[in-house]
C-alpha cells in the first residue's frame, strides 16, 4: 500500500472538565515522511496520535488522509504502544496473526485477500512468516508466549503485529521508552530499515531527543496544545549508526533540546 | 533449592503443629478422663473413622456429587451472568446488587424455603450449594471481563473488532485467570453449601446418605466421635475440590501466566 499524507487541521480536543489538550493544532505530514513528536509530559502528544488513529473524536477540526475523510480508511493505521501490549495467552505467531482475525478480514501485505479459502490461508501464513522475519525475530521465538520473551523481543513482536496489515501509516507511542539504550538503538535501526523498504508514513512520540534526531525527517515540538516549533532534521540519509557520534548529530540534538526548553518556557 | 525440597521444608512446620495438637489433645483427654461424649480422644476419632469408613466413603461421594453439581451450576450460570454484566454499566448497576444479595443472605434462612419449593431431593442440595458459591464466580468473572487495559481495547478498535470478537478474543481469555481465582473460593463454599443443604434434606438420590445427613443422625445419637470423623472427611472433601480447581487452573494457565499462586500451594 502506498504511503499516505496526513493533514491535521485546527484539531481541538479536551477530556471532560479539563482544559483542551489539543488547541487548534495544525500539522501537515507528507506521504512517506517520518515525524517525531516531542514535548513535555501531558502536552498532548499521545492524544494527537490517538486522534490520528481515530481512537478519539475531535471536538472540532479534522484530520484528512491524502485529502480524504478518515471514515473509510480505518485499519490503514497501525499503532505500537510503549509496553508491547501483547495478548499473554497467545504465542508470538498468534499475536502477530491477531489483526488479520479482527474486523471483516483484511488484505495483508500486498493484494492477497486473506479472509477466506485454503489458498489464502497459505498466503496468510507466508505473510506472517515474512513479517516475523522482517523484525528479525529468531524462529525459536515464534511459538513462545510473551512472558517467555525478553523486552526487546516483545517489542519486535509488537512491531510485527503492527506491520502485518501492511498499514500505510505507522503510529508509535513512545515505543522504546521501557527498553535499555542498547536495545533502543537496535530497534531504532530496525525502524529505519523497515521504513526504507516500504516508505510508510511514520509518526512517533518520544522523550528521547537522540531517537528523534536519528529517525525523523522533521521534529514537531508540542506545547500548550499546539505545535510550538517544527524543525527540519538535516541529518543526511541513509542514516547509519556512525552518524550518532558525528558533529552534525550533536548540532541537531542541541538545537532540538534548545527549542524544547524554549517551548516549555513560553 | 529444588521445588520438591522446598515443598518438603515448608511442610515440616505444618505437620509438626498437627502432631503437637493431636498429642496435647490425647494427653488432656487421658489425664482429665474427659467423657467421650464431651470430647473423644483423637485415637477414638480415628477408630470411629475406620469403623464407619464405608458410610463415610459413600457420604464423601454423595456430598461430593452435590458439591460438584452445585459448583458446575454456579459456574455455567455465573459466567453467563458475568458476560451480561460486562456488556453495559447500566446492566451492572441494575442487577449487581441482587448478586450481592446472594452473598449476604444467610443460606440457613432460605434453605427451608428451597426445600418447600424444590422438595426433599438431590436437586435442593445442589441448589443450596450453587447459591452459596455463586458470588465469587460472578464477581471475579465480571472483574476479569471489564478490567481490560485501555491500550488493548484501543488495539481491538483500531482493527475494527466487532463486539463479539472483542468478547471472544480479548475479554474471555483475559477473564480466565480471574475466574479460576473465584472458583478456588467457590470450591470450598460448594462443600459447605452441600452439607448445609443435607442438614435440611436427607437425600436418597444416590441411595446413600451425604456427610451432612450422617452428621445430623450421629448428632441425635450423641456419637461425638462419629460427628468429628465426618467433619474430618468433609474437610478432606473441601481440600479435594480445591486441589482439583488448582490443578485445572495450572493446566489452563501454566504457559502464559506467572502463576506464582498456583505454584506456591
Amino acid at each position: 500500500m502506498s504511503a499516505v499524507g496526513i493533514s491535521i487541521q485546527d484539531a481541538t480536543f479536551a477530556y471532560s472538565n479539563s482544559p483542551p489538550v489539543l488547541n487548534d493544532l495544525n500539522l501537515d505530514i507528507a506521504p512517506g515522511e517520518v515525524v517525531a513528536l516531542l514535548g513535555a509530559s501531558g502536552c498532548g502528544k499521545s492524544t494527537l496520535l490517538k486522534a490520528v488513529a481515530n481512537l478519539i473524536t475531535l471536538q472540532s477540526g479534522e484530520i484528512l488522509f491524502d485529502g480524504e475523510q478518515p471514515t473509510h480508511r480505518s485499519g490503514d493505521f497501525s499503532f505500537v504502544f510503549q509496553d508491547a501490549n501483547l495478548l499473554p495467552w497467545r504465542t508470538v505467531r498468534q499475536n502477530v496473526e491477531l489483526p488479520t482475525e479482527l474486523g471483516a478480514g483484511r488484505v495483508i501485505r500486498g493484494e492477497r485477500d486473506l479472509s477466506s479459502g485454503t489458498e489464502s490461508l497459505t498466503a496468510k501464513s507466508e505473510a506472517i512468516e515474512s513479517v516475523l522475519h522482517s523484525v528479525q525475530l529468531p524462529e525459536a521465538a515464534f511459538e513462545k508466549f510473551p512472558r517467555e520473551l525478553s523486552g526487546g523481543m516483545r517489542m519486535r513482536t509488537s512491531i510485527a503485529r503492527a506491520l502485518v496489515t501492511d498499514p500505510s501509516i505507522l503510529l508509535l507511542d513512545e515505543p522504546f521508552a521501557a527498553l535499555d539504550d542498547l536495545l533502543r538503538t537496535r530497534l531504532n535501526e530496525l525502524v529505519l530499515e523497515l521504513w526504507s523498504q516500504h516508505k510508510r508514513t511514520i509518526v512517533f512520540v518520544t522523550h528521547n531527543i537522540a531517537e528523534a534526531v536519528f529517525l525523523s525527517h522533521r521534529v514537531a515540538i508540542l506545547a500548550h496544545g499546539k505545535i510550538a516549533c517544527l524543525l527540519e532534521n538535516k541529518l543526511a540519509w541513509p542514516r547509519e549508526s556512525e552518524q550518532r557520534v558525528s558533529p552534525e548529530f550533536a548540532a541537531i540534538y542541541a538545537s532540538i533540546s534548545q527549542a524544547l526548553a524554549e517551548a516549555q518556557e513560553s | 533449592m529444588s521445588p520438591s525440597l522446598r515443598w518438603f521444608i515448608n511442610t515440616i512446620p505444618v505437620v509438626a503443629v498437627f502432631l503437637m495438637t493431636i498429642g496435647i489433645w490425647q494427653i488432656v483427654v487421658s489425664v482429665y478422663e474427659i467423657h467421650p461424649i464431651i470430647l473423644p480422644s483423637p485415637l477414638g476419632v480415628f477408630e470411629t473413622l475406620w469403623e464407619a469408613r464405608v458410610e463415610l466413603g459413600k457420604g464423601f461421594l454423595a456430598t461430593g456429587l452435590a458439591a460438584v453439581l452445585g459448583l458446575g451450576t454456579s459456574l455455567s450460570l455465573g459466567v453467563l451472568v458475568a458476560i451480561g454484566f460486562s456488556q453495559a454499566l447500566w446492566i451492572r448497576r441494575a442487577f449487581y446488587p441482587y448478586v450481592v444479595f446472594l452473598q449476604t443472605v444467610p443460606i440457613v434462612a432460605i434453605a427451608p424455603l428451597l426445600v418447600i419449593w424444590s422438595g426433599y431431593q438431590l436437586r435442593t442440595v445442589v441448589l443450596v450449594a450453587a447459591i452459596v458459591c455463586a458470588f465469587p464466580i460472578v464477581s471475579n468473572m465480571t472483574t476479569g471481563l471489564i478490567s481490560i487495559d485501555q491500550n488493548l481495547r484501543d488495539l481491538f478498535r483500531l482493527y475494527g473488532a466487532t463486539r463479539w470478537q472483542e468478547l471472544l478474543k480479548l475479554r474471555l481469555p483475559h477473564a480466565l485467570s480471574h475466574l479460576i481465582l473465584g472458583l478456588r473460593i467457590s470450591a470450598g463454599l460448594a462443600v459447605i453449601g452441600a452439607i448445609v443443604g443435607e442438614f435440611f434434606v436427607a437425600t436418597n438420590a444416590t441411595d446413600f446418605a451425604g456427610l451432612g445427613t450422617l452428621m445430623t443422625g450421629w448428632q441425635n445419637q450423641a456419637k461425638t466421635s462419629a460427628v468429628m470423623a465426618a467433619i474430618l472427611v468433609s474437610t478432606l472433601l473441601g481440600i479435594a475440590m480445591l486441589t482439583s480447581v488448582n490443578l485445572l487452573g495450572g493446566v489452563l494457565l501454566r504457559r502464559w501466566t506467572r502463576n506464582a499462586d498456583f505454584e506456591n500451594e
